[in-house]
């Protein structure tokens, strides 16, 4: 009995000794900063919403414009860096380093924008009127962000007539699933309902951030971008005529202070340690350090063939153990630095192209790039095109203008590519690419490939 | 609260009137005692010894037909007291002993006696530690394997899990390399975990030790050895549990197997102290093979010729640091490995010391080791203390205590992918000097062309890092025996870890790699620390009771419950200061949370655990045993929709020889059957896994000087315990009289609910989270085989042991094989295949027409282009078997013992050999390039030079994954030989010691194999994370990583 006594005396204490509350240890307990305890307050909103400008500005800040130019014919990688190789020769594949950093910046934003979306009504305080510029501030960083990975990542509007051959993954909410590749219709559908929207919500002034001025010129970039001209063009004088944009004096858009004035939207560098926003364009092409990007003989020749082109000052030729490269200053500032992503230049010469397109109001076009190439060569240069310009001269100087303009700027390739659909297949080469070739867009990562029914971009190469 | 009631008060009086009684009593008592002590003061002396005149320690000699009696200590002598003179028998047993009975006389003066007991060959009643109790051997339903401490102090290493290597079946393990302070790698049975730890639960005297292999990533080439810090020399014995039976009274914890570790203890009364000292050296088993100046340039000038240039290569193009007219007329030709290594000196001293009585018995062992590698500024010292004390306070109630504190540091040098002795084996070129003319250190080029601290000698000389672990592990447990047959455990154990992983870099380094730092002139340098803070608590609570129902049915109950606290702080920091941390005694937390160049601050860490077990032990005649077990666990890793797992077992041993029909047979003298299935857990993966979490940034994290607020982690809610059904077949063995013994087991392990670290689409927002997916399955067979060769003077055995398993990944859910990766893009989970499988291209030959490599694309079919989309399932790290035999000769006082451990099959992936004999850049060439393609025709192992990734159909010279790289991991190495002299009893004695033994040991003296590398033995680091990626790659796939070692020891054991 005495025995019994105690055991059962033993295993009561043994059970009843703990309780669940001994390992129920909640996020609070741990000092983890759980959504529900970070999203709270509207500032907090607010907070979130600033880090997708930031994630934005961290995929803008040379990356996305050098992946594109190394496609291209201006840039050359100087270095044995073979991430860069790949891309450069057009081989890229799953497991490029580079390209994998690359493709996850834009959807860190996406993803920030979407699970605002899960939030607005559950945050007290919230008002209307900063919901509605919220969800327009997320809808223009989406379509921004879809818009640059889709240029990178699928053949081109007009691959296929209808647009159907395969785009890029669409997030629209924020859920950890497998989804398959939208075509390239639904990818540019996207991006457009995503504009149009942040132009109906956004407010006319808004800082630094995202305006409605802001949306309607990156709409009128994507019309621009498929050929749909027609729709950019009052998107684009919309902007253009508001005056609210004035052209700098300053050929080097990422001098913030003296250019400040043309930025329809960008991402600023004020403080000590925004001057890391150009990170991507200051290591790669420094001319200070040992710059992993150097100018091609091809650009440096069309823009030094003519010594009055103002210009010239962005290039300079280093000659170190008997061999000469080429770089360029745009991307030495050593005070704020700024990563404009739409500015007054590239408007004025995306309407002269436009309009030269429609051949419609040349001389509208003809003004636009004038003012551009007075700029560059001075305001009594010979260049500037008269009034009876035709549509076809308006085209290829104004196409002339934008490459030397925005070199470096991860334009070049897109518009090479833009033109060869809009001059139906005109077989015209790329150094030494067809615009249609497989590698003439980058592999996705390998992360993309551990879903099941992931398809991969073809691996062919183009040369 | 209690309340006093004036009634309870006792008065002045009454308390006086006690006190006085109790005076009285205790002087009557005093009295009583020294009136005795003239009857019983006699003692009984003496000195147990075996066949061999050693010491038996931990024998009990009792006087037959009593409880008196004594237990013999460390020089196996032991004393009676308290008897009055008369004649007695003496009882002297001890495991793995024959009981021996002894009549000894007892006069007025005492008496001596010197008892020899014989060994029993049977061993049948050996103890074995089991999970939370100890069995005897032929009770043990489960797989258990022991190891003795003298076993392991044959082999001297740093630390103790490597001396496990080849000494049991289906302990698989691969030694660390050759670094200072490197970890070995434990399996058994194989590997049933991807991203949860595949190492098995180190238990030391009842103590779950914290083994956390990531604390510190993998900075230098290597993990953090957390075992590092246990000193050897503390070790009694080790019991490796393998099966579920034996291992799921662990629960959670027991999933990849347990090894409990039992430090010394004091045996007996009486002082003993005991001195183990060895000295030795260290030296690499095999140095790599790379070309000189002369031969480089020629190379480099073939493969620019190769590619269609003339004239002389341009060097720098290719991100070589110098010119080609640099380099000729330089005429340097530096042979980096003559700066790099050197043989290193190891020593270690100990000290045991153990004194007893009838109450209190302690014992103290004090170490001290310094193990240089054979890399300039390597080596891992420690210094090291034990206390275990046991208590017989009542006859029902009784303590243990063992404490210990270590502190190892470890003195770090580059190596592996992150410089060091890895640069040496790449980017340190032959026709680099180590230093300018005007004796500056000549700085190599980064990818960006930028100096960089790739020159290894700059970086060993400039460089100070070291790594620091100061830890304490206390336990105290108590006994209570309140009724015959009933035994209550209450332990309790505290687990402290001080871990600093503290580097210096001076202004003469800083300055160097950047000159252009912001006020590098008035910056002294920059003091880095990266700690850790951990306390481990842990209690249990254990109830033991015995039923013998008659002689026949004899039960065993036990049940209990124990719960774990972890606490981690992580701290990082950085100072300026011009000298390092370890040095720097103001450099508190406060003050350097004041330090303008402070950036880390304190992460906390917390994690809970526990748990509720019981087992039912029946013993039915002495030869049927079952025992079913089943545990409650409970982690604070899981939600509270997963929390808690119920982790059953059963099992049986069914004893043969004790039927009618077999007992006294002479061939068989010993057969036995086992049989288990049961159910273990895993949970050792990230700590808040399960959380999705957000962040404000730093202090300097802002978009236009507006706050900012992102994610961090994707949540996972859902993710539940890994769990693995084992069932273990097993058949134990004795034949003439265990002249030859043995043991052969299968098991089939089925893991499910992997918990794995998966690669997810980016466009999720995130790269990376954890999720419960798929299966694996481990199968295997092991044998173990002793034979006792020759008796008698000369005296030969041999053990003979093998594993084979068969590891399968049988799904990886909705995820592909890329979903889980290893090492640099090789290894990957594939679906039919084994954890961790080579996935690359396959090489076919190479083209005698042009020497371009021609691979094989997924159907077979040649091609000279090489596609990701090509790879398939070549081969994998895991050896198909592993085993050793070790043979033992004693002739008088000497003895001899080797060891072979041998792996066979398993596959061997040499990361860096792609780039030394792939693709010319700016790494050097091993020499085994001159089996190349060179004009047409050439039939060649290696293809044309080239400085050009599409000469060989690459998109970069990185990704030149193929089966040209690939080799068989089969070797056989000469793991250890130790020749040994007991110095005779009449030497020892004049110079007043009680035995003495001298030895000579080697290890790694010789290795075959068909590997061309450095060493086919491979730990590789963790890259990062031991949970990533650590069971996918960390054998097998070699990056740069420093050989093993080989050393010779003298070692001398001295008791007093």
């Amino acid at each position: 009995m005495k025995k019994t006594i105690y055991i059962i005396i033993l295993v009561c204490t043994i059970l009843n000794s703990s309780c669940d509350k001994l390992i129920d240890l909640n996020a609070k307990d741990l000092n983890l900063f759980i959504p529900e305890e970070a999203l709270k307050k509207p500032e907090d909103m607010q907070a979130l919403l600033n880090s997708c400008y930031d994630a934005t500005a961290n995929m803008m800040n040379g990356r996305f414009q050098i992946a594109n130019d190394l496609l291209g014919d201006d840039i050359v990688p100087l270095l044995n860096n073979g991430n860069y190789l790949g891309i450069y020769n057009r081989n890229s594949n799953q497991f490029n380093g580079v390209i994998g950093d690359l493709y996850s910046q834009p959807y860190f934003s996406i993803y920030r924008i979407n699970v605002m979306d899960l939030y607005y009504n559950q945050i007290a305080g919230l008002s209307a009127d900063d919901i509605t510029r919220m969800k327009g501030e997320g809808s223009f960083l989406r379509a921004l962000c879809h818009f640059e990975t889709v240029k990178l990542w699928a053949q081109p509007w007009g691959f296929t007539n209808d647009n159907s051959h395969l785009g890029i993954i669409l997030r629209e909410r924020a859920k950890n699933e497998a989804i398959a590749r939208s075509s390239v219709s639904a990818s540019f559908n996207l991006i457009i309902n995503d504009l149009l929207f942040a132009i109906d919500n956004l407010p006319e002034t808004n800082g630094v951030y995202a305006d409605k001025m802001a949306a309607k010129a990156l709409l009128a970039k994507v019309y621009f971008h498929i050929g749909r001209y027609n729709e950019a063009l009052p998107l684009l004088n919309d902007v253009i005529n508001s005056n609210k944009y004035t052209l700098s004096d300053s050929l080097n858009r990422y001098d913030r202070i003296k250019t400040k004035s043309e930025i329809v939207f960008g991402f600023v560098a004020d403080s000590a340690f925004e001057m890391q926003r150009g990170d991507a364009f200051r290591s790669n092409y420094t001319t200070k350090g040992t710059a992993q990007m150097g100018i091609s003989n091809d650009l440096f020749n069309l823009i030094h063939s003519d010594t009055t082109d103002r210009r010239n000052n962005l290039l300079k030729v280093v000659v170190k153990d008997g061999v000469q490269t080429i770089l360029t200053t745009k991307f030495d500032l050593s005070t704020v630095f700024a990563c404009p992503y739409i500015t007054l230049t590239e408007l004025l010469l995306t309407r002269a192209e436009c309009l030269g397109m429609l051949n419609n109001n040349i001389s509208q076009g003809v003004d636009d790039l004038n003012r551009i190439i007075k700029r560059a060569y001075g305001e009594s240069t010979t260049r500037a095109l008269n009034s009876s310009t035709d549509a076809i001269t308006l085209l290829s100087e104004t196409r002339l203008q934008r490459r030397i303009e925005m070199f470096c700027e991860g334009d070049r390739v897109q518009q090479f590519k833009r033109i060869a659909v809009a001059s139906q297949n005109n077989p015209q080469e790329i150094r030494g690419a067809k615009w249609n070739c497989p590698g003439m867009i980058l592999q996705f990562p390998g992360s993309e490939g551990t879903s099941a029914n992931f398809i991969y971009n073809p691996t062919t190469v183009c040369n | 609260m209690q309340v006093i009631k004036p009634e309870n008060f006792i008065s002045k009086n009454k308390l006086d009137k006690q006190l006085k009684y109790m005076r009285k009593q205790l002087l009557i008592m005093l009295l009583a005692f020294f009136a005795l002590g003239k009857v019983f003061g006699q003692s009984i002396k003496g000195r147990v010894e075996d066949n061999k005149k050693e010491p038996v320690i931990g024998a009990t000699v009792l006087i037959e037909g009593t409880k008196q009696g004594a237990v013999t200590d460390a020089l196996g002598a032991f004393e009676i007291k308290n008897i009055t003179p008369g004649d007695y028998k003496l009882k002297i047993s001890g495991v793995g002993y024959v009981t021996t009975i002894r009549e000894v006389a007892v006069t007025a003066n005492g008496g001596n006696v010197l008892v020899s007991i014989k060994t029993d060959t049977k061993l049948l009643d050996e103890a074995v530690v089991v999970g939370y109790g100890v069995q005897r051997k032929r009770e043990v339903t489960g797989s258990v394997g022991k190891i003795t401490g003298k076993e392991l102090n044959d082999m001297p290493v740093p630390s103790f899990e490597s001396a496990l290597q080849g000494k049991l079946a289906g302990v698989a393990v691969t030694t660390g390399s050759g670094l200072a302070g490197s970890a070995a790698i434990v399996r058994i049975r194989g590997v049933a975990s991807i991203s949860a730890a595949g190492d098995p639960l180190y238990v030391v005297d009842g103590i779950a030790v914290n083994q956390d292999y990531s604390s510190l990533g993998n900075g230098g080439g290597f993990n953090q050895n957390p075992l590092s810090s246990l000193n050897p020399n503390d070790i009694e014995s080790i019991d490796v549990l393998k099966d579920a039976a034996a291992t799921s009274i662990y629960g959670s914890r027991g999933s990849n197997g347990v090894i409990l570790i039992t430090t010394k203890r004091a045996k007996g009364n009486g002082l003993v102290i005991n001195y183990d000292g060895q000295i030795g050296t260290s030296s690499p088993t095999a140095l790599p093979n790379m070309t000189n100046s002369q031969q480089f340039l020629q190379l480099y000038k073939e493969a620019w010729i190769n590619d269609g240039n003339t004239g002389n290569p341009d060097l720098k193009a290719g991100g070589v640091a110098m010119t080609w007219d640099q380099a000729v007329k330089s005429g340097n030709n530096t042979n980096w490995l003559d700066y790099t290594t050197r043989t290193g000196v190891k020593q270690q001293h100990n000290i045991t010391i153990q004194k007893g009585s009838k109450y209190v018995r302690a014992s103290g062992v004090f170490g001290y080791s310094t193990n240089e590698s054979f890399l300039v500024g390597n080596s891992f010292d420690r210094l090291s203390g034990r206390l275990n004390m046991d208590f017989q306070i009542t006859k029902k109630l009784s303590a243990t205590l063992s404490s210990s504190y270590s502190q190892g540091t470890n003195n770090r040098v580059y190596s592996g992918w992150s410089g060091g002795f890895g640069q040496v084996m790449s980017s340190a070129l032959p026709i680099y000097p180590v230093r300018n003319a005007d004796g500056s250190y000549f700085l190599f080029q980064n990818s960006s062309g930028g100096p960089n601290n790739n020159n290894p000698v700059m970086i060993q000389d400039l460089y100070q890092w070291r790594t620091i672990e100061k830890k304490a592990i206390n336990g105290i447990t108590f006994d209570w025996k309140p009724i015959k047959d009933l035994t209550l455990k209450a332990n309790g154990n505290y687990d402290y870890t001080d871990l600093s992983d503290q580097y210096f870099a001076p202004q003469n380094l800083l300055k160097k790699l950047d000159p252009t730092i912001g006020g590098i002139d008035t910056i002294p340098g920059y003091a880095n620390g990266n700690s850790t803070y951990t306390n481990n608590y842990n209690y249990l609570l254990q109830a033991n009771y015995s039923l013998d129902v008659n002689k026949t049915n004899k039960f065993d109950f036990m049940v209990g419950h124990e719960y774990q606290r972890t606490h981690a702080n992580f701290f990082n920091q950085q100072i300026i200061s011009s000298k390092p941390l370890w040095s720097d005694q103001t450099a508190t937390i406060a003050n350097i949370n004041n330090n303008p160049r402070n950036n880390g601050g304190v992460i906390d860490r917390i994690t809970a655990f526990l748990g509720y077990f019981g087992r039912v032990n029946y013993n039915f005649k002495d030869k049927v045993f079952l025992q079913v077990s089943g545990r409650v666990d409970g982690s604070s890793k899981f939600g509270a929709n997963n929390r808690y797992a119920f982790l059953p077992a059963a099992s049986v041993g069914y004893i043969l020889t004790e039927e009618k029909f077999l007992k006294g047979n002479k061939f068989i003298n010993f057969l036995k059957f086992r049989y288990s299935y049961g159910k273990s857990g895993n949970s050792a993966f990230e700590d808040y896994a399960r959380f999705g979490t957000f962040s404000a940034g730093n202090n300097t994290s802002n978009y236009h000087g507006n706050n900012i607020l992102f994610p961090t982690k994707l949540e996972n809610k859902d993710l539940r315990w890994e769990t693995s059904w084992t069932s273990n077949y097993a058949i134990d063995f004795g034949l003439f009289n265990d002249r030859i013994n043995g043991t052969v087991e299968y098991y089939d392990k089925k893991t499910e609910d992997v918990i794995m670290n998966l690669t997810i689409s980016s466009t999720n927002g995130f790269g990376s989270y954890y999720d419960n997916v798929g299966g694996i399955r481990n199968r295997g067979v092991e044998f173990n085989l002793n034979t006792k060769n020759t008796v008698g003077k000369f005296k030969w055995s041999t053990n003979f042991n093998i594993a084979r398993n068969v590891n399968e990944l049988t799904s990886t859910g909705s995820y592909t094989q890329d979903a889980v990766s290893g090492g640099t893009n090789d290894t990957r989970a594939v679906v039919g295949s084994p954890v961790g499988t080579y996935y690359i291209v396959r090489f076919s030959r190479v083209d005698p027409t042009d020497g371009r490599p021609i691979y094989l694309d997924k159907d077979g079919k040649e091609t000279k282009t090489w596609d990701v989309n090509n790879r398939v399932p070549v081969g994998a790290i895991l050896p198909d078997a592993v085993g050793s035999i070790t043979n033992r000769f004693e002739y008088k006082n000497f003895d001899l013992s080797f060891m072979v451990y041998f792996q066979l099959g398993g596959k061997i992936y040499d990361a860096s050999a792609k780039r030394q004999m792939g693709v010319t850049s700016f790494w050097n060439y091993r020499t085994d390039i001159a089996d190349r393609w060179q004009k047409p025709g050439d039939i060649a192992t290696f293809p044309r030079l080239t400085l050009d990734p599409k000469t060989y159909g690459l998109p970069d010279y990185w990704q030149y994954n193929t089966t040209m790289w690939l080799y068989d991991g089969t070797f056989a190495r000469l793991r250890n030989v130790t020749i040994g002299y007991r110095i005779p009893n009449s030497v020892t004695k004049k110079m007043h010691i009680a035995s003495a033994r001298i030895a000579i040991i080697g290890t790694n003296l010789l290795t075959f194999t068909k590997y061309p590398g450095l060493d086919p033995e491979i730990a590789r680091d963790g890259e990062g994370s031991i949970n990533a990626s650590r069971n996918m790659q960390s054998q097998g796939t070699y990056y740069l990583n420093a050989p093993q070692e080989k050393t010779y020891t003298f070692q001398i054991s001295i008791n007093f």
